[in-house]
């Protein structure tokens, strides 16, 4: 699915009246299929930017469209799936419960339902947890669940907040690896939001680098080096380090990159940076 | 695995041993009575006047093959049933209300504050005028022993179901109404049973008041007409009933909340 946002905005209003900027002036497309990072800091909005899509959240300016879906912009699309920080598990339901959630909303026959959960199951690795609660799985198991349960009602867009947040060193590299695995397989656009840049580097097509007060895009970064990226390679680091530079700040000294992605379609790639 | 082997008769040594000492103290508990009203104890406290636990076990015994004694305790406990029910189909949905709404909170919750410290037995005048059976009136008492203590607790659980649980039901596709029956009401279920638990001890005082101010039946009634009748052995039998019947009903509540909160830790 393609996603394009044109000069979007958001404020939130405080008890006081007065109107804090969030997001200001944001605008992007992004490609059928494409993973695209969302890297910043804490307070720059990219949580935020997250929910827009989603339909969460309503922007005060601008609009979100996708291109090419008879579904039209704005609203909770059906075609979109969100895996949040926590990834809010049902915790009173079982994880085939859980799974099971949105194709009762959209009242898929009752057999094709288990059918599907059955499927999800297998596909995760979860069928010894089927009737386990969430407080019972570990962080990796419950990321799988939270997964599956996006992935079962098959939208063509996975919105990932800060994913791997709450999780050991060890374990989020292995399911780093899972995530790309999953996209590599399942084909649709996925847009992860992360504070790591490392995370980014391995995981993305394209990084969108935003800075706060209010949060702005204030760069994209294509990411070429080709898969399975393998983290202590010589590309790797070398954009990792440019990356940090770019990030504390010692690089950018407010000059633009020649380079603005807005309309520029995803499989045009840009020059390669100079960053 | 030695460990283990070691670790069970520990364990069950001290749970022996915890056993015996409340049987020991059960015992303790009724031979004092038995002895303060044998030896007609009259100070600091007239235990002289009191039957003692031998002639009380007796007649208590006796009651178990009489139709009179369960029909107490089921008129009683029906009386409490029907509150608490009562209870539950409205405090749930207006805690709820009041929880997620500012409008819903300044209109409803000062006045239900004042009416909330009010003691159930305070009720009792108004609700015999506004009810044309006593029955009506005792069940208006306990149903506010079950209500402000649910109402109090929904009210603070549902400001406390997680958005981010909600903004993931709403990413399924669960809308807005019926995120009440999947997310809200699972999700405050611990809370609704802790104010079950409070509202049901509550409950059982507003139905013993009631029963011993106006009623002609209950268990409260025949507690408090042996008093007058002079039979003390049988207000001795009522206390001792209304106290097995809320020990039995926390229980009961205990257990409700067990199978229906299993994915609690």
């Amino acid at each position: 699915m393609q996603v394009d946002i044109s000069g979007l905005t958001k404020h939130y209003e405080t008890g006081t009246g007065s109107a804090v900027p969030v997001l200001s002036d944001i605008s992007m497309s992004i490609g059928e299929a494409e993973f695209v990072c969302l890297l910043g800091p804490s307070g720059c909005g990219k949580s935020t930017l997250l929910k827009l899509i989603a339909g969460l959240e309503q922007p005060t300016r601008g609009t979100i469209s996708f291109p090419g879906e008879s579904g039209g912009g704005g609203g909770i699309s059906r075609d979109c799936g969100f895996i949040f920080q926590n990834y809010a598990l049902f915790p009173w339901l079982t994880v085939k419960e859980n799974i099971r959630f949105g194709l009762q909303m959209r009242k898929v026959p009752r057999k094709r339902q288990l059918e599907i959960v059955e499927e999800y199951l297998t596909a995760y690795g979860l069928t010894g947890a089927a009737e386990l609660y969430p407080s019972q799985l570990s962080g990796g198991m419950s990321q799988r669940v939270a997964i599956a349960r996006a992935l079962c009602l098959k939208p063509k867009l996975l919105l990932m907040d800060e994913p791997f947040g709450a999780l050991d060193a060890i374990l989020r590299l292995k399911l780093q690896e899972e995530v790309v695995r999953i996209w590599e397989k399942e084909k649709i656009t996925f847009m992860l939001v992360t504070h790591d840049v490392e995370e980014a580097i391995y995981l993305a097509d394209r990084i969108i680098v935003m800075t706060p007060g209010p949060g702005r895009i204030s760069q994209s970064v294509r990411v070429e080096i080709p898969r399975p990226r393998i983290r202590t390679n010589s590309d790797f680091t070398e954009l990792r380090s440019r990356m940090m530079g770019l990030l504390d700040g010692s690089q950018t000294a407010q000059q633009p990159l020649p380079l603005d992605l807005r309309h520029q379609p995803y499989v045009q790639p840009p020059a390669r940076l100079s960053i | 695995m030695e460990k283990f082997i070691n670790a069970v008769p520990v364990r069950r040594h001290i749970l022996l041993r915890s056993y015996a000492v409340r049987i020991v103290s059960l015992i303790v508990f009724v031979f004092l009575w038995h002895e303060a009203v044998n030896s007609n104890v009259l100070w600091p406290l007239q235990f002289g006047n009191l039957p003692g636990p031998v002639d009380v076990l007796r007649e208590w015994i006796g009651y178990l093959t009489q139709t009179g004694y369960f029909k107490d305790i089921g008129v009683s406990t029906f009386r409490v049933t029907a509150g608490i029910a009562l209870g539950l189909v409205t405090a749930v949905p207006l805690g709820l209300w009041i929880g997620l709404s500012r409008f819903a909170r300044d209109a409803w919750f000062t006045n239900l504050e004042i009416f909330r410290p009010i003691p159930l037995i305070a009720y009792l005048p108004v609700a015999m005028l506004l009810f044309r059976t006593i029955e009506g009136s005792i069940i208006f008492i306990t149903f506010i022993g079950a209500f402000f203590p649910i109402l109090i607790n929904v009210k603070d659980a549902a400001g406390r179901v997680p958005a981010s649980l909600l903004q993931a039901a709403s990413c399924l596709g669960c809308g807005p109404v019926r995120s009440l029956w999947r997310i809200y009401l699972p999700a405050m279920l611990p809370e609704i049973c802790t104010g079950l638990s409070v509202g049901v001890a509550a409950s059982w005082m507003g139905v013993i008041t009631g029963e011993m101010m106006s009623g002609q039946s209950g268990i409260g009634y025949t507690t408090w007409q042996a008093y007058h009748l002079l039979d003390y052995k049988q207000s001795i039998i009522g206390m001792f009933t209304i106290g097995a019947l809320g020990y039995a009903s926390s229980a009961l509540v205990r257990l409700i909340e067990r199978r229906m909160v299993r994915w609690k830790r």
